[in-house]
Order: C-alpha cells, then sequence, then structure tokens
C-alpha cells in the first residue's frame, strides 16, 4: 500500500492542532519516544493525556506516560547557556535543548474508521498531535443503553468516557485508591449507572453508611445516597437499626442473625482479623459435629467443668479451645447477633434481587469492626451464592429461572482475599469462578498488593485513583501491557476525583476526571438517557471488535 | 534614482564552482557589504543564475599607489582622482550558496557550473533575500567553508536577511534560523555561542 503524507491522511482523520512532536524512536513493548516541538509548552503536557500519532494508514491512540529533558550534545549540561539573553534561551530550547515525552499506544484507528488493538508501530518522524474530542468520541462513542458516562478525558472535559455496562458488570470490578482519594465517590458513580442502566442487582455492603440513604460530601453538604436516586429500585437494610433511623433513614428491613445460623466456615475467613488459628477452626469443626447448630451458644454458656470435659475426654486441644471462646465472646457485643433471628434475611435479600431491586446493608457503628464487616458479608453472600448456584444450574433446564446478574460489592477488600484466606473465602470462589454463577464482584481497596495474585487476575475492570504505594501499583497493573508506563501515569494522578480505569469495560485504559456527583448527576439519572457528545460520528460499531472475549482470558 | 539592486556591483573576474570573484570600483563599493546575497547573472544564454555571499572584498595595490604612499604630501584630489582611475579593480570574493534552476526554484547547492568572466553580478533585492532565506539549506555551506569566519559571514547575512521582513516577523526568524544553525553547530557550542551572540547580542 502507497504511503499518504499526513496532508492526504488528513482529508481521513481531519486536520488537528497543536502538533507535539514527532516520534524518534521505542518499541511496541517499551511504548514510544516523542521529541517535542519547540514551540511545545511542556509545562502544558501532563502524564495521563492522550496524543494521537498519524501513521501512513492509521491513527495510533497513545496515552502520555513520560516528560523528560533532552540534549543533542551532553556539553550543554556541564556548561549551560546563558539564559538571560532572551534570544540564546529561544535558540537553545528546542533545538540542542529539547523536551520529550514517553508514549504507550493503546489502540488504533485505521482510515477506514476500524478500531484495533495495536500490533505494530508507526515509522520513524511521524507526527504527534494532542488528541481532539473527536478522537475520543470515536473511541468512546455515546452514553446509551448499555454505556455510561463515568466522567472526561484530562483536558478534554467537553468529550465524556462511557464504559459498557454490560461488560463491567460480568466480571469483577476493582475500584483501588489509597485513602481519601475517593473510592466511595467511584464506586458510587459506577452503581449509580449500573442500577440507572438495570445492568445488574447488586448487593452493597456499606461499611461506612456511603451508599445508602446520604453521605455527608467533603465541604461538608449532603450527597443524595442511591436510594434516594432510586427510590423504587433500593433498599436499606441495616444491621444497626438505632443508627440508621439516628439518620434519619427509614431502612426497609432489619438484619439479625442467629448464633445457630454460623457455621465453622464462617469463621474461616475471619483468620486473619480474629486471629483463628488452624487448631482453633478444627475444635470449631468438632464442637459443630458434636452439639450440632447450637454450637456456639452452648460453648459460649457451657460452665468450667464442661469445658474441662470438652479438653479431658476429646481431641481439642485446650488452649486453643479458651482462646477460641475467648475470641466467640466478641461476637456478644454485636447487637444484630441473637439467639432466634427475627426473619430469613437471606431471603429477604434474595427476594428484593429478583423483583431487580440493590440491597443496600449499613452496618451503622458496627462499621468500624472489621470482624462484624467480614462474618456478616461472608455469612450472607455464602447463602446468596448458595441459591444463585441452584439456581442458574436449574436455569440450564429452564431459562426462566435465571435469576438477575448480581454484583457483590465489598469494601476493604484485602480482609477478604488475602492470599492466605482467599482460596477458603467465598469472595475468593466468586471472584475465581467469574460470571459462570451469574455473580460477581465490586472489591473496594486501598491495598490491592494485599490481596490474593490469581483472584486480581480476574478482575475484569480496574478503576483506580491515585495510588503511591509501590508494591499496590505493582499488583493493579499486574498482565496488563505497557504497564510500566501507565504506573508513572497512576503514582500522579491528583488526590481527588481522577481515576485510571482499564480492563473489560474499556477499548483502551484511560485516565479519567471524574464526573462531579451533584444535582446535575442526580437529574441525568432520573432522565431518559441522552448523551452528550461533540462531533457528529456515532460509535464506531467496529470499536466492539475490542471487546471480543478472547481478548480478556484475565489479567496475568 | 535606480535601486541598489538595480545596477550590477561589478563584473566577474574569475569563478569556480564553489564561488567566485568580482571586479568593481571604489565608487561602486558603497553598496555592497560583508554579509550581502548578490546574483551573478548569465549573459542571454541558458546558462544558471548563481547566488553567493559576499564574503571578502580585497583592495589590491598598483603602481601609482605605491609611488603616491611614498610621496611627502598628496592632496585630496590626486587621491580622489587615484580612487576613481585605479588601473586595478576592488575585487569581491563570493561564496557560491546557490542557484536558480530552469524550474526557477532556487536550490541551496553549488551550482552546476560556474558563471564566465564578466557577467555582471548584481545585489539581491528584498525579494530575492526573503526567497532564499526562507531555507536555511544553506547554512551547511556557509558553516564549512574555510575560506573566512563563517560564523561571523552567516551571522551578517542573517542580519541583513532579518531586515528584509517586517519588523513584528524579525525577531522569530533570527530564533529559527538559530535553531537551524544549533542543529548544524550541535558538536561545537564554542562557535554556536560565538555565532549567536553576533546575530544578537544581550
Amino acid at each position: 500500500m502507497a504511503k499518504k503524507s499526513a496532508n492526504e491522511l488528513d482529508k481521513y482523520f481531519g486536520a488537528r492542532t497543536p502538533r507535539l512532536g514527532v516520534l524518534i524512536g521505542g518499541s511496541l513493548g517499551r511504548g514510544l519516544d516523542v521529541r517535542l516541538d519547540p514551540n511545545v509548552d511542556m509545562e502544558e503536557l501532563a502524564v495521563g493525556r492522550y496524543v494521537v500519532i498519524h501513521g501512513h494508514q492509521r491513527r495510533f491512540f497513545c496515552i502520555i506516560t513520560d516528560i523528560g529533558l533532552g540534549s543533542t550534545n551532553a556539553q550543554i549540561t556541564g556548561t549551560p547557556p546563558d539564559m538571560s539573553n532572551p534570544f540564546l534561551a529561544d535558540v537553545y530550547s528546542g533545538s540542542i535543548a529539547y523536551g520529550t515525552m514517553h508514549i504507550a499506544p493503546m489502540l488504533a484507528i485505521s482510515e477506514e474508521g476500524k478500531i484495533e488493538p495495536v500490533r505494530t508501530i508507526p515509522p520513524h518522524f511521524q507526527e504527534i498531535w494532542t488528541a481532539t474530542e473527536q478522537d475520543i468520541n470515536d473511541v468512546f462513542g455515546d452514553e446509551d443503553e448499555v454505556h455510561f458516562n463515568i466522567g472526561a478525558p484530562l483536558e478534554l472535559l467537553d468529550t465524556q468516557i462511557n464504559v459498557d455496562l454490560k461488560r463491567l458488570t460480568e466480571r469483577s470490578v476493582g475500584v483501588f485508591g489509597k485513602s481519601g482519594t475517593g473510592k466511595s465517590y467511584l464506586t458510587r458513580i459506577l452503581l449509580a449507572g449500573v442500577i440507572a442502566r438495570r445492568a445488574a442487582v447488586n448487593l452493597i455492603f456499606d461499611m461506612h453508611n456511603d451508599y445508602g440513604w446520604e453521605v455527608f460530601n467533603e465541604s461538608g453538604a449532603r450527597d443524595k445516597g442511591l436510594k434516594q436516586l432510586f427510590p423504587d429500585r433500593v433498599v436499606i437494610f441495616t444491621l444497626d437499626d438505632e443508627s440508621s433511623r439516628r439518620r434519619g433513614v427509614r431502612p426497609d428491613f432489619v438484619v439479625t442473625m442467629a448464633y445457630n445460623e454460623i457455621e465453622p466456615a464462617d469463621l474461616e475467613a475471619l483468620r486473619l482479623t480474629m486471629d483463628f488459628s488452624d487448631t482453633m477452626l478444627d475444635a470449631a469443626r468438632l464442637l459443630r459435629r458434636m452439639w450440632g447448630r447450637d454450637w456456639i451458644q452452648s460453648l459460649l454458656t457451657a460452665e468450667p467443668d464442661i469445658i474441662e470435659d470438652l479438653i479431658n475426654t476429646t481431641a481439642i486441644n485446650g488452649p486453643a479451645l479458651l482462646a477460641l471462646i475467648r475470641r466467640l465472646q466478641r461476637f456478644q457485643r454485636f447487637g444484630f447477633l441473637v439467639p432466634q433471628a427475627t426473619g430469613d434475611s437471606v431471603q429477604a435479600i434474595i427476594s428484593h434481587l429478583d423483583k431487580g431491586r440493590s440491597v443496600v446493608l449499613e452496618f451503622g457503628r458496627y462499621g468500624n469492626a472489621l470482624e462484624a464487616y467480614i462474618l456478616v458479608a461472608n455469612y450472607l453472600t455464602r447463602r446468596i451464592r448458595e441459591r444463585y448456584v441452584h439456581r442458574v444450574e436449574e436455569s440450564f433446564g429452564d431459562e426462566s429461572k435465571q435469576p438477575p446478574q448480581l454484583m457483590i460489592t465489598i469494601e476493604e477488600a484485602h480482609k477478604f482475599l488475602d492470599p492466605q484466606i482467599a482460596r477458603q473465602t467465598i469472595f475468593g470462589t466468586i471472584a475465581r469462578e467469574l460470571r459462570k454463577f451469574k455473580v460477581t464482584l465490586l472489591v473496594v481497596d486501598q491495598r490491592p498488593s494485599a490481596i490474593d495474585e490469581e483472584v486480581m487476575s480476574q478482575i475484569g475492570t480496574r478503576v483506580t485513583a491515585l495510588l503511591d504505594n509501590e508494591r499496590d501499583i505493582i499488583a493493579v497493573f499486574m498482565g496488563v501491557s505497557g504497564a510500566p508506563g501507565l504506573r508513572e501515569v497512576l503514582a500522579r494522578l491528583d488526590t481527588r476525583q481522577q481515576a485510571i480505569v482499564l480492563g473489560h469495560a474499556v477499548p483502551m485504559p484511560v485516565v479519567i476526571q471524574t464526573r462531579p456527583y451533584d444535582e446535575d448527576f442526580y437529574a441525568a439519572m432520573g432522565k431518559p438517557i441522552s448523551g452528550k457528545r461533540v462531533g457528529s460520528k456515532s460509535r464506531k460499531k467496529d470499536s466492539q471488535e475490542l471487546y471480543v472475549d478472547k481478548e480478556f482470558e484475565g489479567f496475568g | 534614482m535606480t535601486a541598489a539592486w538595480e545596477e550590477p556591483i561589478g563584473y566577474v573576474l574569475r569563478a569556480s564552482t564553489t564561488g567566485f570573484s568580482v571586479g568593481t570600483r571604489v565608487n561602486q563599493m558603497g553598496k555592497p557589504a560583508f554579509g550581502s546575497i548578490v546574483k551573478a547573472q548569465p549573459r542571454g544564454d541558458e546558462r544558471e543564475w548563481v547566488y553567493g555571499l559576499l564574503y571578502d572584498m580585497h583592495i589590491d595595490d598598483d603602481p601609482m599607489v605605491r609611488q603616491l604612499v611614498l610621496a611627502d604630501a598628496v592632496s585630496e584630489e590626486t587621491i580622489r582622482d587615484q580612487h576613481h582611475h585605479r588601473i586595478v579593480p576592488v575585487e569581491m570574493n563570493i561564496l557560491a550558496i546557490g542557484f536558480r534552476g530552469y524550474d526557477e526554484q532556487i536550490r541551496h547547492a553549488l551550482p552546476p557550473r560556474p558563471p564566465l568572466s564578466l557577467d555582471p553580478v548584481f545585489l539581491c533585492n528584498p525579494d530575492e533575500i526573503r526567497e532564499i532565506a526562507a531555507s536555511f539549506d544553506y547554512f551547511r555551506i556557509v558553516l564549512t567553508t574555510s575560506q573566512v569566519s563563517s560564523e561571523q559571514l552567516l551571522a551578517a547575512n542573517l542580519i541583513m536577511a532579518a531586515g528584509t521582513l517586517p519588523e513584528n516577523e524579525q525577531y522569530d526568524f533570527l530564533v529559527r534560523a538559530g535553531r537551524e544553525a544549533a542543529r548544524l553547530l550541535t558538536n561545537d557550542m564554542a562557535r554556536l555561542d560565538s555565532l549567536l551572540r553576533l546575530i544578537y547580542p544581550a
């Protein structure tokens, strides 16, 4: 195919301005090196922004991953020119001393408009341009029944990044970021999209009461929770009725759990949090076999002679048994644990989920007790998943019995998915099962490095706010091509309202300024879809090719 | 009154592919200057116009001057007469930097053939200067010449070329020229620094 000049390509791509520089080296694996034009103000550039290379046959969409300074003569660094002379300063800057940037190619658009993964790179000295709104729209398209606006790319705030909610919910999702970077805010936006478009029903284990009725934002104002946005599609369950009512929330269901519903398997998930040893868990299993469902209550009310008898007549290790009792005694401060449950919480949740309603379970004051959070989340999820598995298997013979796609949101996810317990907990199982049983996870966490690697590799979409711990950054990008460059981008995000989105639900990694969670957002949630866009082209049909399943076999 | 570029400033004395010498009278020395762009115009044949930079003006002695130098007192009238009636021309040396081909385009390269003796030589007019200086490809020829201080020559030429532009374009022109010189002299910072300071003293 004959090479085309930049002018000829502009007929297809549209003329663009300003030019940033020319391609001078690099590789597909390592990323590409660009020498900046002399008139480019380096301070106007930033990692995470998009640029476009005009190749001979296609546009290459790239993200800036690093910015640097170069010189053609090392001598100039030893004897810098007299920059007090403006002429010398203007001549040297951009000639012998120049700016560079490193960019990572993310995808390519052929002149026919076909969007494809990057499998090659443009040749030397091709021109690099700032990405335009039209470029972004060509890739991310309009908001529609499936695509939901979560924000805008940096510096192109008049356009929007739309995630594919169907793909978002069919695999597990991770929302990561250090403390105070707006993880709950990001999660709320994603959940609102999922609920608004009915992409899935949600079970949200709301540790800090961030999602249900309302939440105080940083400026002290009240942000509406999901229940206020979607009164008919969201129900609030609470573990702490008193706390809920104090906050003006009228919960739809007060969850209680009977001691006799707690199985030794539920304690497995608390192994790290409550320091249960193998011997203690063995003792619990033995007691369950001996005493039946009331084993916890029996143990907590047992007289000393019964304990002594147990130690003497069974294989239970004495110190382990005493330690187990001490740990189980901590449960007694949880008001939601009662001798006799007042209703079937699991059935109540499933009943709402079946009606297409999402359930927010508020923990009230128990949100500060991690063991309560893990116990309840694990307890409910185990039972809900069991019923889902049963129903999905039933639906193989009768499709009408298919349960709705369910996404379970958990916070402090590394406490559930630590490598030491991920294989034993229900959450590890769900993460590994992918979409087989129509249950996926939305994990919210600040320590992704503490999450089991296998689980991380199965998280389809990762939405990551600022992380500064090297191990966490590595964990988030494990298995992502071009990761070294993206690490730089991630480490330099703003502390608020910026995130990098990559994986299953977006055609390419994208740094976004998140959509404001304000009155406009509330209004948009109640309206028919009316995507705002710049330019006239509709979503490129071929962009769907980027989403084919064969492209995703898990990260890592 | 005729413009400076409408009358010949002299005629070719000697020539080679890399340059030529121009003979002129003393009273014609007021127009050309070190760094001027000149052109040798072929006389009616198919040869190319050859463009060059004036890099040297040479005034040789002659027998009359030798005698006058030894005289005790020489009147102003005698000196003026000597200037007007010198038997040896003033010589100007030109470095060839380009030619106008048959397609009327200026090429910044050594000409295919030198001009011939007695071809008239003109100063370029402002349009031609701008046309030549629109591209900096001739810098390499200038900077590699060994016949003169190339930084001095190029600086003088650039200041003259800038003078043909509107005032608000002159600085940008000099910056672009300076950057091209920087590209060519990237391994010789001392020469580059000298050149830039000649163009734009602090």
